[in-house]
């Protein structure tokens, strides 16, 4: 079985969970030993990172990454904006949070999401695909990123 | 008979960090025009800013997570002027440390950025490994490595103490030779110069006639820079600036300008900290604003500019944020035509898009 | 008083009456004879069917504002033939104000599905997009 591969998506936010999700790439914090590789075409895509609140123009456009993602697929909500849409929420062009258009699996929150917490997230998010992927009826399992062990 | 094809690039796209949609008339491996599309990053900033003008502080810095201190640098200064306030020194001078260690982290930014959409993976690592160690200083000084918080209206919210100016200190002495290294890398490396030298050329007349700013602009020998003009602590006596500036105009003049910034940047930063006296760092500011201010400052990508507008009530009456990308990305459709279509990343990159600023 | 040399210089310099929108082009044609380099175009609702136009170009180290008043309804001239940069500001202005330009088109930032309409408009008051569906689904 492969390691799952992160398409990364930016709907509208301040960049700054987009550069520390870039950041997990190098070095310093090294996400590839997890078997995360960027720059997936969606239809390979196993699990959408996606940051912003999701402004009116883009929506459409991630409705559509998420469709042509295959099953099992999950979405993991990266920064207080992609979570809940704060502090945009009352903004007239901001939809509020990437819920509003496709479910997510994991939220992590932050302005911006420390990378310790992305990695968190994201190590939490490849045992939820892992468990999907072995056994398609636990789809319904979600979580966090904090909550601690994750059952199902 | 040539056939003219209309390529998509964006908004998704491995090598973009942000949405923005290129239509690319292509004949036969040749771009020849280009439609910028954007727009997908609007949140509706302007108007949520006329709220609450205390709370824009906090706003102002989300416009941006690369450049969110220049934003917020900007907004209080603007308010600063309208409330006729002289910061003390010492505030000026942590805005200029602060203003100077953001620059840094986007201009290493930036430079791993192109060479990754060149395929130069490992100098990509290398300028982002040295950039977390400007990451992690900045999140020792401020508790964040991306919104710092630190600005308020009056000055400096905390004092930064003498451990911390030593931090610093120590900090860009074992950085130097690290950012030596880089800047040997990008100037002499050969696959680095083959595919930027000549690419993306951005004439002198044309920055001008586009109003170009930042590297883009200093690349095509338009010494244009906002640090001259003597805000926050660029005025102060002793400080000593000028602007690097080059006259190619290419994808390989505009890299270099900040890997030239880079070394200005330090500079700067310790001819600040030797400044530095024992004062407070803030004046009280009470009661609503009102009239009008423009504040000016330098981001990273080029001249950040605020039209404030107020009439002595918590909400404001105007906020125009004026972003230098917002003019940079139309000088693509300058710089685009005649290239390959296997150097539009490259371009693109070297202007240092930063399309949730142009978008707001 | 803080802020850089040449905002203060400008703070004590007497405000200027603004121009009428006809003067627009004119002026902006001695800016372009004069090299200066376009820095902003702002609008400004005024709430007495006027709105503001303010023309930022910097020049000799300074910044010069060029202020026009503009009644609504009104098609202002383009100056995008003398600095091309100034199209994506026209365009910007049209999708919040609502405003007209002689040749050119909206929808920069806004497209015509999202059912927003000037925002910046002290008349409009911009909802989010769940109660702009809310109030759809209630009319429906």
């Amino acid at each position: 079985m492969k390691s799952p591969w992160i398409l990364h998506f930016d709907t509208g936010s301040c960049n700054g969970c987009d550069i520390e999700t870039w950041a997990l790439l190098t070095p310093r914090y090294d996400i590839e030993r997890f078997g995360m590789l960027n720059k997936a075409n969606p239809k390979h895509a196993d699990i959408l990172l996606v940051t912003g609140p999701v402004s009116m123009k883009v929506a459409p456009r991630l409705k559509n990454l998420y469709d042509q993602m295959p099953e099992p697929r999950l979405v993991i909500a990266v920064g207080n904006c992609a979570c809940t849409g704060a502090p945009f929420e009352e903004c007239y062009n901001v939809h509020g949070g990437v819920g509003k258009i496709i479910p997510v699996d994991v939220f992590i929150p932050g302005c911006a999401a420390r990378p310790e917490a992305i990695i968190d997230g994201v190590v939490l998010g490849l045992k939820l695909w892992k468990q999907r992927a072995f056994s398609p009826n636990a789809s319904s399992v979600s979580a966090s990123a904090g909550e601690g062990e994750v059952k199902g | 008979m040539v056939s003219l094809s209309v390529t998509p690039f964006g908004p998704q796209h491995p090598s973009l960090l942000e949405p923005i949609h290129l239509k690319l008339k292509v004949e036969e491996e040749k771009v020849v025009g280009v439609d910028i599309v954007i727009g997908y990053n609007h949140r509706g900033l302007e108007r949520a800013m006329e709220l609450d003008f205390k709370r824009n502080i906090y706003l102002s810095e989300r416009v941006c997570g690369i450049c969110s201190f220049q934003h917020s640098t900007a907004y209080c200064q603007a308010i600063e002027q309208m409330a006729g306030l002289e910061i003390p020194t010492r505030a000026k001078l942590i805005r200029t440390i602060m203003i100077e260690l953001q620059r840094m982290t986007s201009h290493l930014l930036t430079l791993g950025h192109i060479a990754e959409v060149m395929g130069y993976e490992n100098l990509f690592m290398q300028t982002w490994r040295e950039r977390e160690s400007v990451m992690a200083l900045i999140d020792r000084i401020a508790g964040n490595r991306v919104h710092y918080s630190m600005n308020t209206i009056g000055g400096i919210r905390k004092d930064v103490g003498y451990d911390t100016t030593k931090d610093i200190e120590i900090t860009l002495m074992q950085l130097l030779p690290k950012l030596e290294e880089i800047r040997g890398v990008f100037a002499k490396d050969s696959t680095f110069r083959k595919r930027t030298v000549g690419v993306g050329v951005l004439s002198r007349s044309a920055a001008v006639k586009y109003g170009a700013v930042g590297p883009t602009a200093r690349a095509s020998d338009v010494p244009y820079d906002v640090r001259l003009s003597s805000y926050a602590g660029y005025g102060v006596e002793g400080i000593r600036f000028r602007p690097v500036h080059r006259d190619d105009g290419d994808s390989y003049s505009r890299s270099m300008v900040r890997v030239e910034e880079l070394f200005q940047s330090v500079d700067l930063i310790q001819q600040s900290i030797g400044l530095l006296r024992d004062e407070p760092v803030n004046v009280p500011f009470r009661g609503n604003p009102s009239g009008e201010a423009f504040s000016r400052v330098e981001a990273p990508r080029g001249e950040l500019f605020y039209y404030v507008k107020a009439k002595g009530e918590v909400r404001l009456d105007r906020v125009k944020i004026r972003t230098p990308t917002f003019v940079n990305v139309q000088c693509l459709a300058e710089m685009i035509p005649n290239c390959q279509l296997a150097d539009v990343p490259v371009i693109t990159t070297s202007i240092d898009p930063c399309i949730c600023c142009t978008d707001r | 008083m803080t802020g850089t040399a040449e905002q203060q210089a400008a703070s004590a310099r007497p405000k200027p009456a603004p121009m009428p929108a006809s003067e627009i082009r004119p002026k902006v044609m001695k800016m372009s004879r004069a090299s200066a380099q376009l820095v902003a175009i702002v609008a400004v609702d005024l709430a007495d069917g006027n709105f503001e136009l303010i023309y930022s170009f910097f020049s000799r180290s300074e910044l010069i504002n060029l202020r026009f008043t503009v009644p609504d309804g009104v098609e202002i001239d383009s100056i995008s033939d003398m600095f091309p940069g100034a199209v994506n500001f026209e365009r910007e202005i049209i999708d919040l104000f609502g405003l007209r330009f002689k040749g050119i088109p909206g929808w920069l930032m806004l497209t015509p599905e999202s059912g927003i309409v000037a925002p910046l408009r002290k008349s409009s008051n911009p909802s989010t997009p769940a109660s702009r569906e809310k109030q759809g689904a209630n009319h429906g």
